[in-house]
């Protein structure tokens, strides 16, 4: 609706951390596939009852599977198929938690699973 | 700094105000009610004081920190429109009228002082979003665009989630289009 950003309204004002930055180092991490605010929908057509969706929402974008807020950070993520989860949770955390410095909790959300880079499944 | 969600359209954003707390008590309340320590106490920023100099006032209208406002909390992904259902359908035929006012500063209410002004917001969000993330994006993006074209200080930005906008639903897609 408006033509551009309107002016001085940039984010890094009032977000602790950069989400942009978040999302670079969880989607960098071996075996994660993508960053979703909300988990694959099984579909029964009305869709089911969602939780919130895990998202920050920035001016004219959102930025999906990451939620910044003041008391932590929150990622959710669509793992590959065939590793131990809480190893893959761990590294995730440790990747976000080197992007967004001084953050006192990090929750990692497994949206899904999805076939591996190598086809397994 | 508050977040109301619900139904209460006039009550809980325009109709009763508790006091504000002004660094320089330039602007007062407008009811009886009165809140020990309203908002919270915003350290002092740059460019609060601009307005104000030596060599004269520099004074900010309503209808601008509206539209500020009203552009820079619709911009805010997840957003769907502002505005109360009442205000929305009575917008929905303004819009018809040539000549009309803009829409842009639709359920904004601002009180705006010397240095400070104050926003409350009637906002309807889409389906799916966290509310508690989305008010503090709007929140953010609000402060920062007044302050940052006014030099006034936000003290705060009330936000009353109005509704949740849900798609398939044709008459909100028909004043979706304005």
């Amino acid at each position: 609706m408006s033509p551009a950003r309107t002016g001085g309204g940039d984010h890094a004002t009032w977000l602790p951390w950069d989400p942009d930055e978040v999302a670079r180092a969880a989607l960098a991490c071996a075996g994660v596939a993508r960053l979703v605010a909300t988990p694959a929908p099984v579909r029964p057509h009305p869709a089911p009852a969602a939780a919130a969706e895990v998202a920050t929402y920035l001016p004219g974008r959102r930025v999906e599977g990451v939620r910044v807020r003041p008391d932590g950070i929150a990622v959710q993520v669509e793992c590959h198929f065939g590793e131990r989860l809480a190893g893959l949770a761990e590294r995730v955390r440790e990747a976000v938690l080197a992007a967004a410095p001084g953050c006192p909790r990090v929750d990692v959300l497994i949206g899904d699973l999805v076939p591996g880079p190598d086809g397994s499944s | 700094m508050t977040t109301t969600t619900g139904g209460g359209s006039a009550a809980g954003s325009t109709g009763t105000r508790t006091s504000r707390q002004t660094a320089g008590g330039t602007w007062s309340a407008d009811s009886a009610t009165s809140a020990g320590g309203g908002g919270t106490a915003v350290a002092e920023r740059h460019g609060a004081t601009d307005l104000l100099t030596s060599r004269g006032r520099t004074s900010i209208s309503d209808a601008v920190v509206r539209k500020i406002a009203g552009v820079a909390a619709r911009e805010v992904d997840g957003v769907h429109t502002l505005g109360t259902g009442g205000g929305r359908a009575i917008n929905s035929m303004k819009a018809r009228i040539p000549g009309a006012s803009s829409s842009v500063a639709r359920g904004v209410a601002v009180e705006v002082g010397e240095r400070q002004a104050a926003v409350d917001l009637d906002v309807v969000c889409d389906y799916g979003v966290s509310i508690v993330d989305l008010s503090q994006s709007i929140r953010g993006n609000v402060v920062s665009s007044v302050e940052g074209m006014t030099g006034l200080e936000v003290t705060e930005v009330n936000i009353a989630v109005d509704d949740v906008y849900i798609g398939e639903d044709g008459e909100e897609e028909s004043r979706r289009v304005e």
